[in-house]
């Protein structure tokens, strides 16, 4: 057995008598299957509840009988967000985002029913879920393996006794990563292909999604376990180690991604709701509505495409191409400030990842929520869709006013078959290739941590002869 | 004693690994308050936002009743034009606590056509992304950091005297080391909460001028002293096991960790899996099926093209009024189910919350803040009740088909909701007694020679 195998079994053989190990591992494992089993429940009660809705909201959709398509219109559909089967490994950032959108006649409405409206219960440190679970507890655990890897053997005086017998620093550095790093890829490991089990359970998943987001989390802690090995080879004592550890923990776990999140909106401020909908509405009070100031001119224009003198003699509903001309108009107003919004979100996003130069957390989180479909890529691609389906659906209802109500405008009554004919929402997710695309910055910053972490844990093999 | 907490404090500030400890607790500190005063910020300017809007609704309400051409057809409109924006009071303390500042609505614009379940659907655009981080805030450093950076001090209290065999030495030369442990406390005790109080004046100093706001910060700073010194009493207590420095800080740390992550964690898996909330799905398809089984014939949402005529407009605003009373009176009681099972979720959520310190002491913090969930709740329902007011009163008119006048402004119900002044002296109760008994046990413990 060469050396390098002998500390490695060694090592593995105290970890496992180390009882407050032991305890702590089942603890991580006993609160990663609660988080998955809690998971499970909350997407499956979602997802059953969204599918019984739309059903019952078809119903009532199809059952309105006789009535004017602008009245329909304003009654209008609701789309609804689903969840994916990966939601159960990182529910990312469904407790604060809208699951729902109100696909209204001249109106583009934020997406409502944020979980955290109904949610009594703020947690002093993130969300209960298996990525935070990864996130943040795994990597106490970690260190709590690693601060006495080095650390104890100098303190017992067995450092001098292996290196003196021949061990080279560099291999006995390379045992205690492997040691460690056998420990935490197989608890990390463990939690995952629970989560794995889960997902599956949940719904039809991506194993290649799965797969880059086990792999992620393994470059992770793989980041953690090597950073953990380097601060036991420097510390004092075990003591010390831990000590370090639990405030690099602190810092780069707990404080950085809230420190971005404070700088980045101090960075790119959101506009209050107050003004951002005031401003909707004073933009759409400034063009000239077909209702009202620019009535007469749209009326000219409608009659000159149709070659008749007087509206009465249109051939089509007045009223129905005035409510398309608004909707028009209105949607201008809507792209712009809500691209001005999205585009205030994408500058906080970048804000974030300055945040990396300190934890490699916030880009770990990216890389998660993204995977898991939870992150704010997807949640503005529902929105997005949502409202192309509202301008499709109103379309629609305004062309069969504009084709069938000449003469009657909001008197005119369509039959219930075209309720029939309006389809519902389908949210079509982003691809894992434009999911990918927006994860390579991400996904590099990994890397170099994982590079300088690995760096710096061998460099501190040097330290050894000297402090061993 | 104090010669004896001098010496201790010269050597914590000769520790460069305390030092480092202090510089993070100083730096969390520091963006705490930077953070806190912008959320402060964002409060007082939406709430300026939101006051602006209500003096431009008001000056162009005032202008229409006061308006003698305006036409009848036009004139019966005016319920339908009347809107108001109803503000709640800035919390506070949100820069110390943020709570649920962040998330929960402080605005609203009640008109004619609002109805329960839309009053709040426009409010918060803040990016999730940066919600589900969360933000620092001082009630985090104390709740979560404060206690982390005091083990780091106190760890080794009187177990790293047991590692390097000075221990048995303070025992035969001393006996007891509760006064050496005492002193070694103070210290440390102090340079945590120090710069905690020191940051709290900043905030005073630079943040607006609420009544009752000194006070309120007052009872913050108490919270989190008693908080602190429970944590200095479980060190003192881990201490008093006949137990090496490693050991000690492992606890500690564990123990840290149980409370602040993993029973906070665990107490929400059961909330969630006890009370699930109610689905705000069926809500909105219970009360859309509702809506089309009120009405036959579903007026659309245009009076003023609907009739040119004042008896066809008035004939349709009765409509859409009688509409909006036949949806209200029939999604009630789903809205009354909805809010007795959050009801629910929340008592049982606060039953099981009092068996981590760290869940009370944030409570106790966000209650002393203002941004406790009570104080939102209550602000929703309050918002509720003016709403039905106001509706009633335009309602009035409609009903009447009479035309509103100058005189009638004054008559407008005005919104004049205060949170409930309640602070929070049983979680402040509970803390004194946790730390009181942990520190007794302690002494007793530490009084004994043979853990030496």
């Amino acid at each position: 057995m060469s050396i390098t195998a002998a500390i490695i079994a060694k090592d593995l053989r105290e970890l496992r008598r180390d009882r407050r190990v032991v305890v702590m591992a089942l603890l991580v494992l006993a609160l990663a299957l609660t988080a998955l089993v809690t998971a499970y429940a909350r997407i499956s009660a979602y997802e059953a509840d969204r599918a019984a809705t739309i059903v019952a909201d078809r119903v009532t959709w199809e059952g309105q009988g006789e009535r004017n398509p602008h009245s329909a219109a304003h009654f209008s559909k609701w789309a609804f967000k689903p969840l994916t089967a990966q939601a159960v490994l990182d529910p990312g950032i469904t407790a604060f985002a809208g699951s729902a959108v109100w696909m209204e006649a001249h109106n583009r409405n934020p997406a409502v029913a944020r979980p955290i409206d109904d949610q009594t219960v703020i947690l002093p440190s993130g969300d209960f879920s298996l990525a935070w679970v990864l996130q943040v507890l795994m990597p106490l655990l970690v260190a709590v393996i690693a601060a006495s890897s080095v650390a104890r053997e100098r303190e017992r005086g067995t450092l001098r006794l292996m290196l003196a017998s021949g061990a080279r620093s560099e291999a006995l550095v390379k045992a205690k990563l492997a040691s460690v790093g056998v420990v935490t890829l197989a608890l990390g490991g463990a939690v995952s292909v629970i989560g794995a089990v889960a997902a599956a359970g949940a719904g039809p998943f991506d194993p290649v999604r799965l797969g880059l987001w086990m792999l992620a989390y393994g470059g992770f802690l793989s980041v953690v376990a090597a950073v953990a090995v380097a601060v036991s080879l420097r510390a004092r004592s075990s003591g010390q180690a831990l000590m370090i550890l639990a405030g690099l923990w602190l810092f780069a776990v707990v404080l950085t991604p809230r420190a971005a999140a404070s700088v980045a909106e101090a960075a790119a401020p959101t506009p209050t709701a107050e003004r951002f909908w005031a401003d909707v509405a004073a933009a759409k009070a400034a063009y000239p509505s077909p209702f009202a100031d620019g009535m007469e001119a749209f009326g000219a224009k409608v009659m000159a495409q149709y070659g008749v003198n007087r509206l009465e003699d249109l051939p089509v509903s007045f009223g129905g191409l005035q409510l398309e001309e608004d909707e028009r108009l209105g949607n201008l107003v809507y792209d712009r400030q809500f691209s001005a919004l999205f585009a205030i979100y994408e500058q906080q996003r970048a804000a974030l990842r300055w945040a990396n130069l300190a934890s490699p957390l916030p880009a770990l989180q990216n890389i998660s929520m993204a995977l898991s479909g939870t992150d704010m890529p997807h949640q503005i691609a529902f929105q997005q869709q949502a409202e192309r389906r509202r301008r499709a659906v109103v379309t629609q209802l305004n062309t069969d006013l504009i084709r069938n109500g000449a003469g009657a405008d909001f008197d005119y009554l369509a039959k219930p078959g075209l309720w029939a004919e309006v389809e519902d929402f389908a949210f079509e997710p982003p691809s894992l290739g434009e999911t990918l695309a927006s994860l390579w910055a991400d996904a590099l910053i990994l890397l170099a941590w994982l590079a300088g972490a690995m760096v710096l844990a061998l460099r501190s093999a040097r330290r050894l002869n000297e402090a061993g | 004693m104090l010669r004896l907490i001098a010496l201790e404090l010269r050597i914590v500030l000769r520790d460069r690994a305390a030092l480092s400890l202090l510089a993070v607790l100083v730096g969390a500190l520091a963006l705490a308050c930077l953070s806190g005063a912008a959320l402060m910020q964002t409060q007082i300017e939406g709430r300026e936002e939101a006051k602006t809007l209500q003096s431009e609704a008001v000056q162009q309400w005032r202008k229409r009743l006061a308006d003698a051409e305006l036409p009848p057809e036009e004139a019966i409109l005016s319920p339908y034009r009347l809107r108001q924006v109803l503000i709640a009071p800035l919390p506070v303390l949100a820069d110390f606590s943020a709570g649920r500042a962040p998330v929960d609505p402080y605005t609203t614009t009640v008109t004619m056509r609002a109805s329960r379940n839309t009053l709040f659907q426009r409010s918060g655009l803040d990016n999730p992304e940066l919600l589900v981080r969360g933000g620092i805030d001082l009630g985090f450093v104390v709740v979560v950091l404060g206690p982390l950076v005091l083990i780091g001090l106190l760890y080794g209290l009187f177990a790293a005297d047991r590692d390097s065999g000075i221990a048995q030495l303070i025992s035969a030369q001393a006996g007891s080391p509760v006064r050496l442990i005492g002193a070694r406390i103070v210290p440390r005790l102090a340079l945590v909460l120090l710069p905690i109080a020191a940051a709290v004046l900043v905030l005073l100093a630079t943040g607006p001028d609420i009544a009752g706001r000194w006070q309120a910060a007052g009872i913050w700073l108490l919270v989190a002293a008693l908080f602190l010194l429970l944590w200095a009493a479980c060190g003192a207590w881990v201490n008093s096991f006949a137990i090496g420095a490693e050991t000690a800080a492992f606890t500690l740390v564990a123990l840290w960790a149980l409370i602040t992550l993993v029973l906070p964690a665990a107490f929400s898996a059961i909330v969630q899996a006890g009370y699930p909330p109610p689905s705000r799905f069926e809500q909105i398809a219970a009360a859309r099926a509702t809506e089309v089984a009120s009405t036959e014939a579903y007026e659309n949402d245009h009076p003023e093209i609907a009739s040119g005529e004042f008896e066809g407009r008035l004939a349709s605003i009765r409509k859409t009024w009688d509409l909006a009373q036949k949806v209200e009176a029939a999604t009630a009681p789903i809205d009354r189910r909805f809010v007795d099972q959050l009801a629910g979720q929340q008592r049982f959520a606060e039953a099981l919350s009092w068996a981590s310190p760290a869940l009370v002491a944030k409570r106790a913090l966000e209650q002393a803040a203002g941004t406790d969930p009570t104080t939102g709740h209550d602000f929703r329902r309050a918002s509720e009740a003016y709403l039905a007011a106001f509706r009633a009163y335009g309602g009035g008119f409609v009903e009447r088909g009479a035309i509103m006048q100058p005189a009638d402004d004054g008559r407008i119900p005005r919104f004049s909701w205060l949170p409930a002044k309640s602070s929070p002296w049983a979680e402040i109760a509970a803390l004194i007694v946790l730390a009181a008994a942990l520190m007794v046990l302690a002494i007793r413990r530490l009084a004994r020679p043979a853990l030496a």
